[in-house]
């Protein structure tokens, strides 16, 4: 075998075993929707350079890439938690949440493969509901947690504006909201 | 022997991540990623045999065409991911198995030469431990097809 077979699979092997490590180190870790947009746009580009040189090597012309897809609307969910922060100024810590007896939650769906669900207080601590960003909506399952009366205090109006994802359709919520809607399952896995 | 030592380690360490739960868009973007830099690496292993006049014309035309083809699944994987839509990725995932499963099994042996045929199926063969693992890392079912015609790509 020649040394430049052998150095190119040596280096075949480096790229392998790195992408074992990295995998292995992100596992349970979750990108932030723009640090996971480069990490995609970086693998594009490498796609890309791969199509380019086979059309190279095969005398054709470029491969346009493929259309991006737009970018997630997250304006409709921006839009809902502006809202609920002018409805209630401040989200709480999961301390003064367990003290609540009548907060409501309201899980955002984003991937269409479970219904959004709304229960009632009380609930146990939950820490990765502490601190929720705005940059976090647009995750998928993204919990958002809203303190206060159930019953009253939220604008209806404002209600109507929650979709089940970016594209999805409007949301539709019973109001009043009644205390025998059936719990989520697999709420605690969020 | 050799070969299998390979793939033997490759297997080893990426069952790491299995361990790890299921994973993420991250490690789906991760795993994207570093796909394509490794097929790049692959595509140019296969460009220095072809100028060294280990593969033929004819078949160096094939091996590129399934790099193009690979590549463009790639790019749909990552849109699927984009999208966070799960049958779209593992569809596009299973198409970039389906195409490597297809090159392994058709181009590899018709080059004639010992010694690059078994540098060429190490590649693949390290480039295929990989899918498999993360097929069985992100539980998504993917059974070795039976061997397509490579005259398929060559329509595109």
């Amino acid at each position: 075998m020649d040394p430049a077979t052998i150095s190119a699979l040596v280096r075949l092997g480096i790229e392998l075993t790195g992408a074992v490590v990295k995998i292995f180190r992100s596992a349970g870790q979750e990108a932030t929707a723009a640090e996971l947009e480069a990490i995609l746009q970086r693998a594009d580009a490498t796609a890309q350079s791969i199509i380019d040189r086979a059309n190279a090597e095969l005398g054709t012309g470029p491969t346009p890439p493929p259309p991006t897809p737009p970018p997630p609307d997250v304006s409709t969910n921006r839009a809902v938690v502006e809202a609920l922060r002018q409805s209630y100024p401040a989200f709480m810590t999961p301390a003064q949440c367990a003290q609540l007896t009548n907060a409501v939650c309201i899980r955002l769906n984003h991937g269409g493969a479970v219904p959004w669900v709304l229960q009632r207080a009380p609930y146990g601590v939950d820490e990765q509901w502490q601190g929720i960003s705005l940059d976090r909506i647009t995750d998928y399952r993204t919990v958002v947690r809203i303190l206060g009366q159930a019953s009253t205090g939220l604008a209806i109006p404002e209600w109507t504006e929650v979709r089940e994802g970016p594209h999805g359709a409007p949301v539709h919520i019973d109001w009043p909201l009644v205390p025998t809607m059936a719990p989520d399952p697999d709420w605690e896995d969020s | 022997m050799r070969r299998w030592g390979v793939v033997g380690l490759l297997s080893l360490l990426l069952g790491l991540p299995a361990c790890a739960g299921n994973p993420g868009p991250t490690q789906h973007a991760i795993f994207a990623e570093q796909m394509a830099t490794a097929i790049a690496a692959a595509q140019e292993t296969e460009i220095g045999f072809a100028r060294a006049g280990k593969i033929t014309a004819e078949d160096h035309r094939k091996w590129q065409l399934g790099f193009k083809s690979i590549a463009q699944a790639l790019q749909l994987y990552t849109q699927a991911i984009r999208a966070k839509d799960p049958v779209k990725t593992s569809g596009a995932f299973q198409v970039m198995a389906r195409l490597l499963t297809d090159m392994s099994l058709t181009l590899v042996p018709q080059i004639s030469d010992a010694k690059t045929r078994a540098a060429v199926q190490v590649t693949l063969d390290a480039i295929s431990a990989v899918l498999s693992q993360w097929t069985a890392t992100v539980r998504i079912t993917w059974t070795p097809p039976p061997s397509v015609p490579l005259s398929a790509l060559a329509s595109n």
